[in-house]
């Protein structure tokens, strides 16, 4: 029979008391604790929450308010035009938005702040992009969204939630896809 | 909250980075103390290996199988580098299964090697704290206490510091540069997992 010493009969000890507190904390805080669930009711760039509300406007001064596009998924899309994985994920997204165009909204958002305007709507008219577009010309909504890299792309489900958030590109098509369906599914 | 990493125009991500190196360290570390605990070194790097390899391949397999319709546009993104066409869960679990015919095959003492995979297992756990810090995921409840911190519209407990503390206490009493050899001997197997 093995003897033990008593350090290792305290460690043992310790050990046990250690396991015995943290189980009992996951019993407590699993059943007297409120969840970290809290859909539906604050706004915040992430996954799970609301997506912050905005008011943008597009090239030819029509006004897209986020809000009032709820009852579709909508891919919010980050860029500017001296991004190259931005530029790069365009045809995708423009892919998307035809297949699409009776399920998702997709909607890119131009850091204008930090970009130069007639540059970025060069681009567009050359790459023959026609989802909506809006401009972001004092960088509020990018910087409301802490969109730290570009491009960043947010799925938002019928109602506004963010289900993805997706940093960097570019995204292919097949991934996309796969996030329609999900959005589609409600998953 | 610290999620991206600027070098010049080159956006990082740091909560992957911390996890790379979370799992780098931590290969290090099973690396050089798996004879401790009689294990073979060798046999221990390639089960580390496999199990990271089919993990990644068994990620894609399993995001592909789960929607392949998105797949018949571009097939040939089956083999895409971008590491956004993965399925963690299904990783994960190809890993293990991996692992587990690989210990079997090669004889390893199940015990043993989940006691010499323990401080690697820590720094990984270590790692994914600092990386929940750094993108804000795993956040806490409100709560109006003094080291609340401010996060997602609400001041929150930090639960990404808890996990970290936590992980480094286990870290420190897992490390078996701690133990004697002896006690390491001494010791059932499977009790320092």
């Amino acid at each position: 029979m093995r003897n033990l010493s008593k350090s290792d009969k305290y460690w043992k000890i310790f050990v046990l008391i250690i396991l015995v507190l943290a189980t009992g904390w996951i019993v407590v805080s699993s059943l007297f604790f409120a969840t970290t669930e809290e859909k539906n009711t604050l706004a915040a760039p992430r996954t799970g929450f609301q997506a912050p509300d905005f008011q943008l406007s597009t090239e030819d001064g029509q006004s897209i308010h986020l809000a009032e596009l709820q009852g579709k998924p909508i891919i919010l899309n980050f860029w500017a035009s001296w991004c190259l994985p931005c530029k790069a994920e365009m045809p995708a997204l423009e892919k998307i938005h035809k297949r699409y165009a009776d399920q998702v909204i997709v909607l890119g958002v131009n850091n204008t702040a930090g970009d130069h305007q007639p540059i970025a709507s060069r681009f567009l008219r050359e790459n023959a992009i026609t989802f909506l577009i809006v401009w972001d010309l004092d960088g509020s909504v990018t910087s409301r969204y802490r969109v730290n890299a570009l491009p960043t792309t947010f799925f938002l489900d019928r109602n506004g939630q963010i289900q993805n958030v997706i940093i960097g590109g570019p995204m292919s098509e097949t991934l996309l896809i796969t996030e329609v369906e999900k959005l589609s599914q409600g998953e | 909250m610290f999620p991206v990493l600027h070098v010049g125009r080159v956006a990082l991500q740091t909560p992957d980075l911390l996890i790379l190196l979370g799992i780098w360290v931590g290969v290090m570390l099973i690396e050089k103390f798996a004879e401790r605990f009689s294990i073979s070194t060798k046999q221990l790097e390639n089960l580390t290996l496999w199990s990271l390899l089919s993990g990644l391949v068994g990620a894609r397999l399993l995001y592909f199988l789960k929607f392949p319709q998105a797949f018949l546009a571009n097939p040939l993104d089956i083999l895409s580098l971008r590491p956004f066409l993965l399925d963690f869960e299904g990783g994960v679990t190809v890993a293990l299964i991996v692992a587990l015919i690989y210990g079997q095959k090669r004889k390893m003492s199940f015990w043993s090697t989940l006691d010499a995979l323990t401080p690697g297992f820590a720094v990984f756990a270590v790692s994914l704290g600092l990386a929940h810090l750094a993108s804000g995921n795993a956040y806490g409840i409100e709560t109006r206490l003094p080291w609340g911190i401010e996060l997602w519209g609400a001041v929150r407990h930090p639960v990404q510091i808890y996990e970290t503390l936590a992980a480094m206490l286990i870290l420190y009493l897992v490390l078996p540069l701690k133990f004697r050899q002896e006690t390491i001997e001494r010791q059932k197997r499977g009790v320092l997992f």
